[in-house]
């Protein structure tokens, strides 16, 4: 009996931390009240201020999708920020994701999770960055194909050719034998 | 209704169908039909009141003017050739209007407007004898006719009959007609294979007849007539909930059960014979009368739904209806499949 | 002799594998492994060097064909061991090299509870290195390749409680899969094309531009090259010994053993010789770039094996398979020094990595700073020291070629770089007062430490001579040239070294760095894991999102799916059941419509 008693126990307790884990507002198809899902795109202020205050959101940051027909309703447009970039030293209630129970995920959360995109801050500016990258990309690409174009070779002696190096050929008399070139000396 | 005139209308219904199946003459065949249709309309009016008697008119409207159309068959058919043997329809133009005649019979769509309507206005035991026994003489008068008959229409008939009883009965909270619906479908599987395998047809036919038998008793048992009120059969009987679940499975062709047999051996032949695409439609149609077949097992067995119970429980007293038929018609319609083999010799006459 | 040179190399391999099996039988014996591991890979050095003398005297290679795995059709694969001018002489420089760093690692992993797990690895790592090297078939180089990814893998991440020991493995692992795809695409070709998997067999065919592309891949995967090289510095996250293994005799230098393996295949075809001769070059110089204003001590160290790779591509894109194999075997001596001294001083700096809080460290480590600087100078191919016998004759050899003049103008950028980044690293550790805490207890006392880095030391001051004099030459030395092209290696480092004195000085000067973007774009290795491992995953990401909730949760699943679904069914149900009046007209008015128009169709 006791024994029945505490695995019905565990039950209700697994129910119920099942229940507690689920954030508001989270994407998963399961889990979720009717409620919780998202209603139609709200169209007057009074929809807007229900919409913000059923995400936990204040009016003047609430911000739905635009209505085109993809079905987002009126959920809240939420900043492109990664979990990642949140106070790793503040006491999320969910530490794992950096969130806080009631507080709106982002729509497509998947992506933005700690371990998936970045996009906390850097000490230089994206667009530097990008910049210097591929500036620096694309000048090497380009002084590459210019190096191709024009390609580098040191010769050490004039070049040398055939018959006594195209002697007749380069206009020299027929009947006077060329002077025969000389390396050495004795 | 005296037993007298019971035992008359019985014997009448038996043998006018007896004596199509036996004669090799168009007049006589005719003639049983007759019969079989006449005796059909005390039985459909027994508990006599107006729905009853509404539901006998228009079978007897409907089926006087099939008769009438075969009857011109029969005779632009012996013009055009001399002779009445059975079997020799070559007229074509008789042909095709003997088919569009079994079709009215039959009830195939579009000529389909009379099976709900009728069936819904008589007794469960009357229905059960409109979707079953009076099906056997048109099919085999088609079956004997077979190889004369014209494929495209009997394809569009079968084509047309699958999909209406599907949506038709989609939308029908009534058994008997959800019963009549699927009938209307099931003939269509019927003569889908007819001028292919008239074999098949017949097998096709006979499972079809012992599950709706089944099913149609198991009603009656309950008296009921509506899908919301078989929401209590666990409190009339409790078992025939699994039976009605199983035999609907069946009816449905699900594998393993009986059901499948016939719909398995007729597509496999469909696809023998280069008519994938029909194949494919035909099976595809059978999921909607899956789907309600499934409403009424989940109604049924799957699900206790919130009504009160004004009714003590009666499956604790003795049953005052006989029941000796129901559990080996159970038995035959759902465990047949391992027998396909006997069943395909038994049927290949 | 024929006998002797398979029986001893075939030997030198068994022997590794014999702690290995000690450690199988007794799993719980593990006090004297690391020990059994060290003794096995200093045999196994032992037992390699007869093959190596007898191929020095008399060049003889072998192919040992001894098992047939299995054969489909016509195509048959077997256990092949290609002993040959390169197997024969990197396999006992790659025993030697992780002779010492195992040694090393003695000491420098003592207080692991799991060391025995550690050179188990180690041991396995090298053990698939010899498989690669020695392979004469590419199944057995796809094991050995493989191999040494897998156990990178493990080695990197040996500090798995730390997160960025678990990314820098990760990375690793994946950056090493591209590499990969590149090799499986030309064994999937051979196989179509020529199906044939063995090396002898193959270089009497040819391969085209495309196959030859999937080796090129491969090696940028493994040997690092741009665009597949954020894992190598991210790679320093792991024990000091496994770097200098990484980057000295294994991992790194297996995406080069690849080419110089096909270069018979690849001396042809010029696209594929430009491709790799760019490659390197830009390799070379971005990591150059990126290694001269690092704070890390390892990361240095990490780049410059990262332009020491660039630079033996550039080799292979020069057609010298040879001076490319030569500047490997070298660079493995010197790049492990290199390696095994800054563990030194990490390990008696407390675990101290960055160079800022160094310095003064050449009167209290003398003999780690006497190793450090010599093999510095190697590094940057100063005259007699190991490196220049493989690396001058390499930039003399681009000065003659007829080659693209810019990867000529960036090789020699990116040698006067190297000279800047090892003094850089030189004066901050070695010279100047001490800026580290001064409760340390520093020393060098212990031989495990002391041993291998002079022996280390020792091979990259004389490896150069001896094997240059030794191994027979494959290639012609040019004889004669202006005495401008036979300096110009050393007036460019000597011009670096200058620069980086100049650029030293200014530190101590308080001045903000005078070109901002230039010394953030070398500082943070050239933004490229700052914006391509952020892009890419988005990208991707993105795009899986969208097909994921857009076209298949909302479109498949839901409005084309059962939406649809219900509402054709919907539709047409409640138009059929609207036809049911019950009224008798509409029978026979189906009827009327129905039979004259089927007769008429029908006839």
């Amino acid at each position: 009996m006791a024994a029945s008693m505490s695995v019905s126990r565990g039950i209700q307790w697994l129910g119920t931390a099942a229940r507690r884990v689920t954030p508001l507002g989270a994407r998963a198809a399961s889990g979720l009240r009717k409620d919780m899902l998202p209603g139609p795109y709200p169209r007057t202020p009074e929809e807007r201020a229900a919409a913000a205050k059923k995400y936990n959101m204040r009016v003047e940051d609430y911000e739905p999708y635009p209505d085109d027909g993809f079905g987002r309703g009126d959920y809240p447009k939420l900043p492109d920020h990664s979990q990642h970039g949140r106070d790793p030293w503040y006491d999320w209630d969910h530490s794992e994701l950096r969130l806080n129970w009631g507080e709106p995920m982002h729509f497509d959360f998947d992506i933005y999770t700690r371990n998936r995109v970045d996009t906390s801050s850097t000490p230089v500016s994206w667009n530097t960055m990008y910049k210097c990258f591929f500036g620096f990309f694309g000048f090497m690409m380009f002084m590459f194909w210019l190096g191709q174009v024009f390609p580098s070779y040191q010769p050490v002696s004039p070049k040398q050719y055939p018959y006594n190096n195209l002697y007749l050929e380069r206009g020299g008399d027929p009947n006077v034998d060329p002077e025969p070139v000389i390396h050495y000396e004795i | 209704m005296s037993p007298y005139m019971l035992l008359l209308t019985c014997t009448s219904l038996l043998l006018g169908t007896t004596l199509t199946l036996a004669s090799n003459h168009w007049l006589t065949a005719w003639m049983g039909l007759e019969i079989n249709t006449l005796a059909m309309i005390p039985l459909m009016t027994y508990p006599n009141h107006s729905r009853s008697t509404e539901s006998a008119i228009k079978y007897f409207l409907t089926q006087a003017t099939a008769s009438m159309m075969m009857m011109f068959a029969i005779i632009q058919n012996a013009w055009a050739t001399n002779q009445w043997t059975l079997t020799q329809m070559s007229n074509n133009t008789a042909s095709i209007l003997m088919t569009l005649t079994l079709a009215i019979k039959l009830g195939l769509a579009p000529f389909h407007f009379w099976v709900p309507e009728v069936t819904q206005g008589i007794p469960l035991l009357s229905g059960m004898i409109l979707l079953t026994w009076q099906k056997v003489a048109p099919v085999s008068i088609m079956y004997q006719i077979s190889p004369s008959l014209n494929m495209k229409i009997l394809t569009t008939l079968a084509i047309l009959s699958t999909l209406t009883g599907g949506w038709g009965g989609l939308n029908q909270t009534h058994l008997r007609k959800i019963l009549a619906y699927s009938s209307i479908s099931h003939m269509g599987w019927t003569i889908i294979i007819m001028p292919i395998n008239p074999n098949l047809a017949l097998l096709n036919l006979f499972i079809y007849i012992i599950i709706t038998t089944t099913i149609f008793l198991t009603l009656n048992l309950a008296q009921v007539t509506k899908i919301k009120s078989l929401a209590n059969l666990w409190n009339k009987s409790t078992p025939m909930t699994m039976i009605i679940m199983i035999t609907l499975m069946s009816l449905g062709s699900l594998p393993p059960l009986t059901g499948f047999m016939p719909k398995w051996l007729i597509l496999q032949e469909l696809v023998n014979n280069n008519n994938i695409a029909t194949a494919t439609l035909m099976a595809m149609s059978t999921l909607l009368n899956l789907f309600f077949y499934m409403r009424i097992i989940y109604t049924s067995t799957l699900t206790m739904f919130p009504t009160t119970n004004n009714s003590k429980l009666q499956w604790m007293y003795a049953q005052t209806k006989k029941t000796t038929m129901i559990p080996p018609l159970t038995v035959i319609s759902s465990m047949l499949l391992p027998l396909t083999p006997l069943c395909l010799t038994l049927f290949q006459m | 002799m024929n006998n002797m040179l398979n029986t001893m190399t075939l030997m030198s391999i068994t022997t590794l594998t014999t702690p290995l099996i000690i450690n199988l039988i007794f799993p719980h014996k593990t006090t004297k492994l690391p020990m059994y591991y060290k003794m096995a890979v200093k045999y196994a050095f032992l037992i390699s060097l007869p093959p190596l003398l007898s191929f020095i005297h008399t060049g003889q290679e072998s192919i040992i064909t001894n098992w047939k795995w299995f054969s489909i059709n016509s195509f048959n694969l077997t256990m092949s061991f290609k002993l040959d001018y390169f197997s024969i002489i990197f396999i006992p420089i790659a025993l030697y090299v992780t002779w010492s760093i195992l040694e090393f690692s003695q000491w420098y992993m003592n207080s692991d509870p799991n060391i025995h797990q550690f050179f188990k690895y180690l041991v396995m790592f090298l053990l698939t290195m010899m498989i690669l090297i020695t392979a004469n078939n590419l199944f057995q180089l796809f094991i050995g390749w493989e191999g040494v990814g897998i156990m990178s893998f493990m080695l990197i991440g040996w500090w798995h409680g730390r997160s960025d020991a678990n990314t820098a493995a990760l990375q690793a692992i994946l950056y090493n899969r591209i590499g990969d795809m590149g090799l499986m695409l030309t064994m999937v070709w051979l196989m179509i094309n020529i199906g044939l998997w063995d090396l002898q067999h193959i270089f009497m065919t040819k391969m085209n531009t495309l196959a030859l592309l999937g080796l090129v891949i491969a090696a940028t995967g493994k040997s690092a090259q741009f665009g597949l090289h954020p894992w190598l510095p991210s790679a320093m996250e792991g024990p000091t010994p496994v770097s200098a293994l990484l980057h000295s005799s294994t991992m790194v230098v297996a995406g080069v053993f690849l080419l110089i393996r096909f270069y018979p295949m690849m001396k042809d075809n010029n696209t594929i010789l430009t491709i790799i001769l760019c490659m390197g070059a830009i390799t070379s110089l971005f990591a150059a770039i990126c290694a001269t204003t690092q704070n890390d001590i390892k990361k240095i160290v990490a780049f410059s094996t990262s332009s020491q790779l660039g630079l033996m591509m550039v080799t292979m894109g020069l057609n010298q398979p040879h001076r490319t194999f030569l500047h490997m075997c070298t660079h493995a001596f010197f790049k492990a020094t290199l390696f095994l001294c800054s563990g030194s001083i990490i390990h008696n700096l407390n675990n101290e990595q960055d160079i800022r809080k160094m310095g003064g460290l050449l009167n209290i480590l003398p003999i780690t700073s006497s190793a450090l600087m010599t093999s510095s100078l190697a590094l940057i191919g100063t005259p007699f020291l190991t490196g220049f016998y493989s690396k001058d004759p390499i930039i003399e050899t681009m000065n003659m070629s007829y080659i693209n003049s810019w990867a000529l103008t960036t090789t020699l950028i990116t040698t006067t770089l190297t000279a800047m980044y090892s003094l850089r690293m030189i004066y901050f550790t070695l010279l100047n007062q001490p800026r580290f805490i001064p409760l340390l207890t520093i020393n060098e006392n212990h031989p495990n430490l002391k041993n291998p880095i002079l022996r280390l030391t020792l091979g990259s001051i004389f490896t150069g001579y001896l094997l240059t004099m030794n191994i027979p030459t494959t290639y012609m030395n040019p004889t004669t040239m202006p005495p401008m092209l036979k300096m110009s290696t050393l007036l460019v480092t000597i011009t670096g070294l200058l620069i980086a004195m100049e650029l030293n000085s200014l530190t101590n000067k308080l001045a903000a760095p005078p070109l901002k973007h230039a010394y953030n774009f070398s500082i943070m290795q050239g933004y490229f894991t700052h914006l391509l491992h952020r892009l890419l995953p988005l990208a991707s990401l993105q795009m899986s999102q969208y097909i994921a909730t857009m076209l298949m949760d909302l479109n498949w699943y839901e409005k084309i799916g059962p939406k649809n679904q219900m509402n054709i069914h919907t539709t047409m149900s409640s138009y059929i059941s609207s036809t049911q009046k019950g009224l008798i007209k509409t029978y026979f008015l189906s009827f009327i419509i129905s039979i004259p128009m089927m007769m008429i169709l029908a006839t």
